[in-house]
């Protein structure tokens, strides 16, 4: 009975070592093992052979891409490279124009300052009133571009978070 | 061994490179080459993880569109074969997924359990058959179409793709040991499932 099941192992093992010669390879001493034990075992020699035959056929599996497919695909390709240029002249214009805007705003601060002052004795409101339009006039545009650069980007990380681009294995947590 | 790793590295390294500057550039002439390069194995890793001829084809072309735009996340370090299957992976379970039930993503996950369905072409005709060949061919086409899709695309990505594991486990984005576990499983099955058929 003893001596079933270790025959019973050494033909698992031999199973394992068959597969795991083709998953990830096999250390020296293990090769040697399997080759003693193919030389001896017709069994699991067939076993050896069939898995190698599968797995040469498996390379083999063939597929006819639909004629065309890559000029059609280039020509896609093409297209969006071009619409994405056209999109990137797009937006360093705005970013020149915000970068110009903001720079004469902050030219221009002394100016209004003086002009909402003036106003505010003109119509004779309370100094903080006026102090505050100021403060919108300088602050709410900003904010609101502030507002359409942070949606852009959490637009572009939600888009990334579907995780596709990371390259690298994950830590080996199971 | 090691040292012809390195030089391999060393070989390999410039062209990566070069390739990720491209790709930061959107350059469409590159592009048109790679998507030449790279028409068979894409095509044939989407249609044996699809098992579909039209949904293989769509895929392609949005695998490139997708190349394109996302192209500045390339690092250039790690080779480009995995980066690009790990996109198409992801596009054909998104497709999967807004396709509703019996999902590619519903065949991936492992607590479904399901079995992939037999694929067919739009004609009918089942891929997997249709393209192989030879008998072995034939049989290894019908029981891979049997295989579950997790079980699957390991074994496409290792013995038809030749990616190393730590490059699977980047693609299927799953911890080394769960790859290794998948394609001892995989191999296992598809062993069984010829056998069974031979007797």
């Amino acid at each position: 009975m003893k001596n079933q099941e270790t025959i019973g192992n050494v033909h698992e093992r031999t199973r394992h070592l068959i597969d795991a010669g083709w998953v990830e390879g096999l250390a020296p001493e293990e090769r040697r093992w399997l080759a003693s034990h193919l030389a001896g075992c017709e069994a699991c020699a067939g076993r050896a052979a069939a898995t190698e035959a599968a797995l040469r056929a498996f390379r083999s599996l063939s597929a006819s891409p639909p004629p065309g497919l890559a000029a059609s695909t280039s020509l896609r390709v093409r297209e969006k490279a071009a619409e994405l240029k056209q999109q990137r002249a797009r937006n360093l214009a705005l970013t020149v124009g915000c970068t110009l805007s903001w720079m004469a705003g902050v030219a221009s601060a002394p100016l209004v300052w003086k002009l909402f002052g003036w106003l505010g004795e003109a119509l004779r409101l309370p100094r903080i009133v006026w102090e505050l339009g100021f403060l919108c006039w300088w602050f709410v545009p900003a904010a609101f571009a502030g507002l359409a650069i942070l949606w852009a980007q959490a637009r572009v990380e939600r888009e990334d978070s579907n995780g596709l681009l990371e390259t690298g294995p994950r830590s080996d947590e199971q | 061994m090691d040292t012809a790793i390195h030089l391999f590295a060393i070989t390999m390294e410039p062209e990566t490179r070069t390739l990720a500057r491209g790709l930061r550039r959107r350059d469409p002439g590159l592009l048109e080459s790679l998507i030449a390069r790279y028409e068979y194995r894409l095509y044939r890793y989407l249609l044996y993880l699809t098992g579909s001829t039209e949904t293989a084809r769509d895929l392609f072309q949005e695998t490139w569109l997708r190349v394109l735009a996302r192209g500045h996340q390339y690092d250039g370090v790690s080779r480009f074969e995995p980066w690009l299957f790990s996109i198409a992976r992801h596009l054909a379970i998104d497709a999967s997924r807004r396709k509703g039930a019996d999902s590619l993503e519903e065949l991936l996950d492992p607590a479904a359990g399901g079995r992939a369905r037999e694929p067919r072409a739009p004609d009918g005709t089942i891929p997997f058959n249709a393209y192989a060949s030879r008998e072995l061919e034939a049989r290894l086409g019908s029981v891979l179409g049997r295989l579950p899709a997790i079980h699957r695309e390991v074994l496409l990505l290792r013995f038809q793709e030749d990616l190393s594991l730590e490059e699977i486990a980047g693609v299927v984005r799953a911890p080394l040991s769960t790859v290794k576990s998948r394609l001892y499983r995989g191999l296992r099955a598809a062993r069984d499932l010829l056998e069974e058929q031979q007797s």
